[in-house]
Order: structure tokens, then C-alpha cells, then sequence
């Protein structure tokens, strides 16, 4: 882990207020980078760094892709970078979903919106490793969509849209949850909006391990500032802060307060 | 020259150099000592430290906003005993001065804090009382002089080591507050801690930080804090800590000019976590180019003419 200066290779749009940034310079990265981790990155003319997930990062050609909405004025300054500017990455960090538990077996993928980015990185370490990977993944509309054929590359993909305009009308974690009938993972993986972690907790089984991964506001990334404090339940039951950067940002979906 | 003298003095302690690391954005350096050697730094001020252990304000904590930084972590914290256990043997190693940073809800809560910390081998303890006064309707202790001196006073009977106040911006007269804590016998005064500010998200409609209310620091406050350093140093005889916006080494010797005798560094270390060392490097470089042999020497020379 380390703070690295990367140059803007690509950076387009993929959907909807959703672009895709290609980072060179990240070989370094690349190597450690693992599936659900982050970055922690310096947008030039932006005060505070903002955190994106990993959606790939590859050892052999030195590229770290991260893909992000325009939401406010970080992710609107990072949409007007141009190729050859310069950002500062810090990463990687965080813990991650737990990949190598699950080599060789079955582990079903969940995203919602921009929660796939992080996903399609996942996938492709989890195909890696010899799992077979299956993936609901849902948007809000046909103009939202993305990432769908990097993702068909490693896990068998079933998309959902919230009015049926691509893929299959509805939500993807109801997707899911009906399709337990037939069949069963060793593991779900998630990322994805509060209310898709509420219906997964609600209906999936408790003896599927179920990880998620969260959002919060950032200020270090490293775990030293306590800024980005999530509630999660212990085993004594009660509730303790833990840092989404440091601790997270994947953790055990029975053991989050939702 | 090619080499400057960067160490300075402050109350008998011998710092490498001016820059502190500032209470709450470097946790107990376990973080930080990943990344470099905290031995190069002058000292590290730790997160600010209760009796029993605090979990904290609920999320969300903290904002970036666009000059600054906006936080209510709400001093979570593992507690003193804790502290004294596990966490300070591990902070002696680092080569540097330790600064213990304490809060509390009562004046005995500051008096007993520092009696647990009397003989534990920190360098020094800075009291951070910026917080509510449960006693005083919440109102904080930093925001009245008669308590700034009666908070300083019970904890001074107590610490064993040199006692630095920590002053609050919020308040109207810095050097009232400066002098109330010299009065009480502190050894050093630290300024500033964080503005209270707020920020509202105008689509939510919602408050960005849980807390409503949060502290704000960073680049944007640097002129108001250097104002502060400069009246409290010209009130009191006591030595200055300064901080507040401090990013590159100029910043630095801007507070020295102002009074300071060393300064912190905080929100800076959030930026960029190589902040610090990319700092100290600068003021070696500052001083060589400006002919500056002994850092210290700049304590308060701004010139007025
Ligand atoms: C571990 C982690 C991984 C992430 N990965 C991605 C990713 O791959 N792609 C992506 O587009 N976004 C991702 N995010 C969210 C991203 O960090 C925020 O959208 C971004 O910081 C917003 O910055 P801004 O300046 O554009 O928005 P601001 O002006 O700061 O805020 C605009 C809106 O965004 C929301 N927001 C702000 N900061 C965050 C945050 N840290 N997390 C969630 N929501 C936030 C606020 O509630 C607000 O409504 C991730 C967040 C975390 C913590
Ligand atoms: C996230 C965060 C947490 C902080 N926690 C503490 C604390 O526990 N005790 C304290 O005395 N000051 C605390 N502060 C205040 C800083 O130590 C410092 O006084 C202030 O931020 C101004 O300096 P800066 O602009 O360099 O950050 C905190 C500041 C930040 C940003
Ligand atoms: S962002 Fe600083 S502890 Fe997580």
C-alpha cells in the first residue's frame, strides 16, 4: 500500500452520469489489489480525497479501472480529467470480499448501480480461482447499464432493471432470492444501495454467508482518523463503531446494522 | 549552510523539529508508522483520550467541503486504562515525543485524567477543552476564562509532566482565554482546535453530519488561526503551540513568525497521508535557501515596521 501517482489513460462515459476512469502507472497496485478493496484518490483542484472501488487492476499492463457516478463536486471534477492528468491514488486499501475461502465452489454475486463496479473485478478474481460465479445485477434503467459483457466474461449474468427496459423487470435481489429454490451458493457477495441489503438479509437463508460492502464518508482511509464509523452488531449483541476503510468495507451482512 | 537547525525547545522538552502531529487525525501513529519513520517527526499528540472508553457520534462523521474539512467523530476513543496498557508502550517506540491529549465532562474528570497520567511516560499532556461542560449546561470549558483557569489549575496539582491547554476558537477574546489558562498554571498553550460549523445537503435536504453541528478545519481557517496565534502569544508568556490549516512549510514558519514555538498538523494528514514528512523535508529546504541557521530563532520575528 502506498500512495501512487497515476496518469489518466481513458476516462469516458459507460451510462448515465457514470464514467469509466483507466489509470496507468498502477502496476505497482495492480499487484495488491484485491476483489472489494478501494482507492483513495486526490482529484486535482479537489480539497479531500474521495473513494472508489476497484472495478480492475492489471499487474501486466499497469491499469487500475475505476468506474463512478457524477454525484457532486469530487466526482464531477474527476469526469473532467483529462488523458495524461495526473491523480494520486492511495491504496490499496481495505478488507476486501473474502475470495480465496471460495475457490472452486459457487458464489452468487449481487450489485446494484454503480455496486457492480466493484463486482466486475470480483468476478474475475473469483474465476480466476477456479469458482463458478453467477451475478444478479440490477439498474434503473436501460440508460444506466454497464459492464454487463466484462462481467459475462467470468460469471453467468442476469440483469434487472427497476421498469423492465433491459433485462428483466424488478429487483435483482428479488431475482435472487427466487431462484434459491433451484439452487444454492456457498456465498453471496453484495454491493448495492441499503434497501437491497435489507431484502437480502430478510430473505436469504442463515446458513448462506452473506458479505456486503459499505459506504461512508472518508477521511484518512487508512484508520486513524475514525471519520467513516459504521454500526455493527458484536457477538456479546451489542452495537460497536467500526471503520468502513480499515475494518471494511466488506463485512459479514448478519453482523451490520442496517 | 547547507544544513539547518530545526529542533526547538518547548517547556524543557527537546523536539527534532517544530511539527506536531495534531490530536485526532493520526490516531496513535499505528496507521501512519506503515507508511514512514515517525521518529523523523517533532512529536505526535494522540487521539483525544476520556476516562472510560467512547464509542462515538453515529455516522455520518465527517465531509470534505470545499476549503476545508468538516468532522464530529464525537472523540471515540479505547479509554485511559486502555491507553496506559496497550497503546503507549507501543507509541514509546517511535522515537519521538508523545503528547497525551485529554478531554472530559467535569473539572474532575480533568483532574483525575491527568493524575492517571502522571508518571506514564508521556512527554507531555494537552488538554483539550473544547468539550461540554455537563456541569454547565454543556456550555464548553474553553469558553469561559474563570473555568479555563479552575480546569487548568486542578489538573496542574496533578500532572507530573509539562500541561498544555488546548484553546477554542469559538470564543471572543483568545487572549483572555490564553492568559486564564497561564493563570492556572499551564506550561503551554495549543491553538486552535476546530471552528464549529455545519453543512446541509440542498437536494436531501438533510444535515451532512449526524451531529449537526461539527468541527471545521483545514486550509481554510489558516488565516483566522494565525490571527489567534499571534494575539494569544503577544498575551501570555508561556510558549504558543500553533495550528490550524497548516499544509506546506511555509505555513509552518507563517505560525512561528505569528509566535508560535511549534506548531500541529492535522487536517493535512488526512489529504495526504505523507503530509508530515514532506513538510519537514520543506522546512530544511526553506531555511537553507533563506539563510535561516536555527529555526527557532523565527519564534515571533514578524516584522512590524
Ligand atoms: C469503499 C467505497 C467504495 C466506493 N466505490 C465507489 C465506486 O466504485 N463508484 C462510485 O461511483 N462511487 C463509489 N463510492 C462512493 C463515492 O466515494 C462517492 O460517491 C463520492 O465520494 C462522492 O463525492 P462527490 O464529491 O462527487 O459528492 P459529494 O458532493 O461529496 O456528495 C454528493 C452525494 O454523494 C454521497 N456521498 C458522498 N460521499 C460518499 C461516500 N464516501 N460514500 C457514499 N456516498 C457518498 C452523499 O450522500 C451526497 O448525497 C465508494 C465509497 C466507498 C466508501
Ligand atoms: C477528524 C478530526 C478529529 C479531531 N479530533 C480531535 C481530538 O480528539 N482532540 C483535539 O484536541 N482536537 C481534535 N481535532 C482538532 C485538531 O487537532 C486541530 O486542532 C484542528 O483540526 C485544526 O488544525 P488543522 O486545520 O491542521 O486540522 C480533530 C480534528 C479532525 C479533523
Ligand atoms: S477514513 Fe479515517 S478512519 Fe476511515
Amino acid at each position: 500500500m502506498n500512495d501512487h501517482t497515476m496518469r489518466t489513460a481513458l476516462n469516458y462515459p459507460v451510462a448515465r452520469d457514470t464514467y469509466k476512469l483507466v489509470l496507468k502507472g498502477a502496476r505497482e497496485f495492480a499487484a495488491e489489489a484485491e476483489a472489494g478493496c478501494f482507492a483513495h484518490i486526490r482529484i486535482p483542484r479537489v480539497l479531500a480525497r474521495r473513494p472508489i472501488s476497484i472495478a480492475d487492476a492489471d499487474p501486466t499492463d499497469g491499469t487500475l479501472t475505476l468506474i463512478y457516478a457524477v454525484k457532486g463536486e469530487g466526482t464531477r471534477a474527476m469526469s473532467e480529467l483529462l488523458v495524461g492528468q495526473e491523480v494520486l491514488a492511495l491504496g490499496p486499501l481495505g478488507k476486501g470480499f473474502p475470495v480465496k475461502d471460495y475457490a472452486g465452489k459457487t458464489v452468487w454475486l449481487l450489485g446494484g448501480g454503480l455496486g457492480v463496479a466493484p463486482l466486475l473485478f470480483t468476478a474475475r478474481k473469483l474465476y480466476e480461482s477456479g469458482a463458478s460465479v453467477r451475478a444478479y445485477i440490477g439498474f434503473k434503467n436501460s440508460h444506466y447499464v454497464y459492464g454487463t459483457a466484462e462481467l459475462g466474461r467470468y460469471a453467468d449474468v442476469r440483469s434487472y432493471t427497476d421498469d423492465g427496459s433491459f433485462g428483466i423487470a424488478g429487483f435483482a435481489v428479488k431475482g435472487m432470492l427466487g431462484d434459491l429454490a433451484a439452487a444454492r451458493p456457498h456465498a453471496v457477495f453484495a454491493c448495492g444501495p441499503k434497501p437491497m441489503y435489507q431484502a437480502l438479509a430478510a430473505g436469504m437463508p442463515q446458513s448462506i454467508p452473506c458479505y456486503i460492502s459499505l459506504e461512508e464518508r472518508m477521511g484518512c482511509g487508512l484508520g486513524a482518523c475514525l471519520g467513516c464509523a459504521c454500526e455493527i452488531r458484536g457477538e456479546d449483541g451489542g452495537v460497536h463503531i467500526k471503520r468502513v476503510c480499515a475494518d471494511g468495507p466488506v463485512f459479514s451482512l448478519r453482523e451490520v446494522v442496517l | 549552510m547547507d544544513h539547518a537547525d530545526l529542533s526547538v525547545e518547548l517547556c524543557g522538552l527537546h523536539l527534532k523539529n517544530p511539527v506536531i502531529a495534531a490530536s485526532g487525525t493520526f490516531g496513535f501513529g499505528a496507521e501512519y508508522a506503515k507508511l514512514y519513520d515517525l521518529s523523523i517527526l517533532g512529536g505526535i499528540s494522540c487521539k483525544g483520550l476520556t476516562l472510560a472508553p467512547r464509542e462515538g457520534n453515529p455516522p455520518t462523521r465527517l465531509t470534505g467541503t470545499a476549503y476545508g474539512m468538516l468532522n464530529a467523530v464525537g472523540l471515540q476513543n479505547p479509554g485511559i486504562e486502555v491507553f496506559l496498557q496497550d497503546v503507549l508502550p507501543v507509541m514509546k517506540t517511535y522515537g519521538t515525543a508523545i503528547i497525551a491529549n485529554v478531554a472530559g465532562s467535569s473539572v474532575e474528570d480533568y483532574a483525575e485524567i491527568t493524575a492517571k497520567l502522571a508518571g506514564s511516560g508521556v512527554d507531555m499532556i494537552e488538554l483539550n477543552i473544547s468539550c461540554p461542560n455537563v456541569h454547565a449546561g454543556g456550555v464548553p470549558f474553553g469558553t469561559d476564562p474563570a473555568v479555563i483557569e479552575e480546569v487548568t489549575r486542578r489538573a496542574r496539582q496533578n500532572a507530573g509532566v509539562p500541561l498544555m491547554v488546548k484553546l477554542t476558537p469559538n470564543v471572543t477574546s483568545i487572549a483572555d482565554c490564553a492568559k486564564a489558562a497561564e493563570q492556572g498554571g499551564a506550561d503551554a498553550v495549543s491553538l486552535i482546535n476546530t471552528f464549529t460549523g455545519m453543512a446541509i445537503d440542498p437536494v436531501t435536504r438533510r444535515m451532512v453530519i449526524k451531529n449537526k453541528t461539527a468541527g471545521y478545519s483545514g486550509p481554510a481557517v489558516k488565516p483566522l488561526a494565525v490571527r489567534m496565534v499571534y494575539q494569544a502569544a503577544r498575551a501570555v508568556g508561556i510558549p504558543v503551540v500553533g495550528m490550524g490549516g497548516i499544509m506546506t512549510p511555509a505555513d509552518v514558519v507563517e505560525f512561528m513568525l505569528a509566535g508560535a514555538t511549534a506548531v500541529m498538523v492535522g487536517t493535512a494528514n488526512l489529504l495526504d497521508p505523507f503530509a508530515l514528512p514532506i513538510i519537514i523535508d520543506g522546512l530544511q529546504r526553506f531555511c537553507v535557501e533563506n539563510g535561516i541557521e536555527t529555526l527557532r530563532s523565527l519564534t515571533g520575528a514578524v516584522r512590524e515596521d
